[in-house]
């Protein structure tokens, strides 16, 4: 009798809370839905600009892709289903905005990518160091992680070629796995290996120039 | 044997974990051998990669006008 009414009891529990939460996701998502467009450029626009420029470092595409965002999110605002935090949305639509930036820019270079030419400034035919080019031992007291440091390596970040730098950002700033990072661009891993190569030949020049021997 | 732009590039796959033939490790670790640049580059971007996100870049935010112009372009969709 006692435990026939327990279990009894226990669904009435069990069942009481899944109906209040699925009002409560339902009030949410009418909150959240609800929002108006001024609301969202106040709230979010800053946090968005700040994400876009680190991985699009040009102003200009950078507030464009923001823009192009928000254009997306209100379109697309029917679909919202409140799965994720309004503002993690508008990241996720911008992180698909940045990626389809990105892969804009390896389309165009996919062809260029089979020919090596751009490692000729830092090899001969014979693929040596050129004279000027052979990597200089650094100082270790210069080895150091200060601001002054860490401005000129994301200058020497930013200076990059646009490829180079997104295969480098999707790496190192949102710390990929190299497979996704193909699966995402559409390239094969040989290429991605050309880019790697020529991104560290690069930034590592730059911050000898810039940092080691400035 | 592994030249200097095959050696570097051996060395930028083999910090980003990917697994390197027997025979390109025998050959790497041959060149480096003898090759002081290379053996360089490979300690010098071994120390880049170690730094890569640990850059914090001061972004200025959107300016009054520029996010009236969002506003506007938004409330016109």
């Amino acid at each position: 009798m006692i435990m026939a009414r327990n279990a009894g009891a226990k669904l009435t529990i069990g069942h009481d809370p899944l109906c209040a939460l699925d009002s409560r996701i339902a009030f949410f998502e009418e909150m959240s839905t609800s929002l108006s467009p001024e609301h969202w450029v106040d709230l979010y626009a800053d946090l968005l600009i700040a994400y876009a420029q680190k991985r699009v470092p040009e102003r200009d595409v950078a507030r464009d892709l923001v823009q192009d965002t928000f254009i997306t999110a209100m379109r697309t605002k029917e679909s919202f289903r409140g799965e994720v935090s309004e503002k993690n949305w508008l990241f996720l639509i911008l992180k698909s905005r940045i990626l389809d930036h990105y892969k804009k820019k390896t389309e165009l270079l996919a062809s260029a990518l089979t020919d090596e030419d751009d490692d000729n400034s830092f090899f001969n035919e014979k693929g040596h160091w050129l004279k000027d080019r052979l990597p200089q031992d650094w100082s270790t007291d210069k080895m150091v992680r200060n601001t002054e440091f860490l401005e000129v390596f994301e200058r020497c970040r930013q200076a990059l070629k646009e490829v180079q730098r997104a295969v480098f950002t999707m790496k190192y700033v949102d710390e990929e796995e190299t497979q996704t990072i193909c699966k995402e661009l559409n390239i094969i891993s040989s290429n991605y290996w050309v880019l790697a190569h020529r991104a560290k030949l690069s930034l590592r020049q730059c911050l000898e120039k810039n940092w080691f021997n400035a | 044997m592994m030249n200097c732009k095959e050696a570097t590039k051996a060395s930028v796959r083999r910090h980003e974990g990917d697994a390197l033939t027997i025979a390109e490790r025998i050959q790497l670790v041959i060149h480096h051998m003898v090759c002081i640049y290379c053996r360089t580059f490979d300690r010098q971007i071994a120390w880049i990669q170690s730094i890569g996100s640990s850059s914090n870049q001061d972004v200025e935010p959107l300016s009054a006008e520029e996010k009236e112009s969002l506003k506007h372009s938004l409330s016109n969709l």
